[in-house]
């Protein structure tokens, strides 16, 4: 069975958030958000359009990366993280590997930016 | 700089086994025990790992699943070959090994097979840094030249990129 993930770009980075997590997007917001580029510590275009995502469950926001996208991912394509940076990946918030057709994104689970 | 070899370091006469060799960084010809290779593939698209150290340059789709690419150059601070960054050139090829829970893809060129190879005689110090000596088992004599046989499991806990 395939769930629907957005995927998002931060530099070189993409990111797959499970769909569900989010209930919409704001183009601006003035309040507060987590910055994924900043919470993951990497370099964005400062000139790039990045949306707001609104986290469900949550007053929180993050403010999402460029590129974003719907793709329907099914389990063979998740992964679990290879055990010799594991650890380094669970630090950031990331829990496993969502397989594309060219390379892997990072499956980052809102969860922990909920009170963040 | 010069080292010394560990005290367990030299392996005994007539317990050779086949080893895999490949060059790593400029021209440093390391060894594991073939057995300890999964196979070998070619270099591909990386996908690049946040805030990673310096060897591990990123994570390599083989065969449909993920494993982290690691240049034992930086690690092991031998002299570096030139390459671009990003993803791996034409000439790199990936040496899949496994020890204990870690699997992982070393960077490597010129992968030969040694069915037989000789323990090379011992010497009292080593051309190599510090960063290597603890992890050279011998030194063998390979059909490519000399080569030091690492000792993968412990190579490999070392590279761990801890939380």
């Amino acid at each position: 069975m395939n769930a629907m993930h957005l995927l998002t770009r931060l530099g070189d980075v993409r990111l797959a958030i499970v769909a569900s997590e989010l209930d919409g997007f704001d183009a601006t917001w003035a309040g507060p958000a987590v910055d994924l580029a900043q919470h993951l510590g990497l370099e964005v275009d400062p000139d790039a359009a990045r949306r707001v995502g609104r986290i469900r469950g949550s007053d929180r926001r993050v403010v999402l990366g460029s590129d974003l996208r719907f793709v329907a991912v099914s389990l063979q394509a998740m992964h679990r993280c290879p055990a010799l940076v594991q650890d380094h990946l669970r630090d950031l918030g990331i829990d496993a590997l969502v397989a594309l057709d060219d390379g892997f994104a990072y499956l980052l689970s809102l969860h922990g930016l909920r009170d963040a | 700089m010069m080292s010394t070899l560990r005290e367990d370091a030299v392996a005994s006469p007539g317990k050779e086994a086949p080893v895999i060799s490949f060059l790593v960084g400029a021209s440093t010809r390391v060894a594991l025990v073939a057995t300890t290779a999964l196979e070998i593939v070619d270099g591909g698209p990386l996908t690049v790992i946040p805030h990673a150290p310096g060897h591990v340059l990123g994570i390599a789709q083989v065969r449909g699943r993920p494993l982290p690419v690691v240049d034992l150059a930086p690690f092991l601070d031998l002299p570096r070959h030139d390459r671009p960054s990003g993803n791996l050139s034409g000439i790199d090829r990936l040496v899949v090994v496994a020890a204990g829970s870690l699997e992982v893809a070393l960077l490597g060129r010129e992968v030969h097979v040694d069915d037989r190879p000789r323990v090379a005689p011992a010497r009292g110090t080593l051309p190599y840094g510090d960063a290597i000596a603890e992890h050279v088992v011998a030194e063998l004599e390979t059909a490519r030249g000399i080569a030091v046989l690492l000792d993968l499991p412990r190579v490999l806990e070392a590279a761990r990129v801890r939380g």
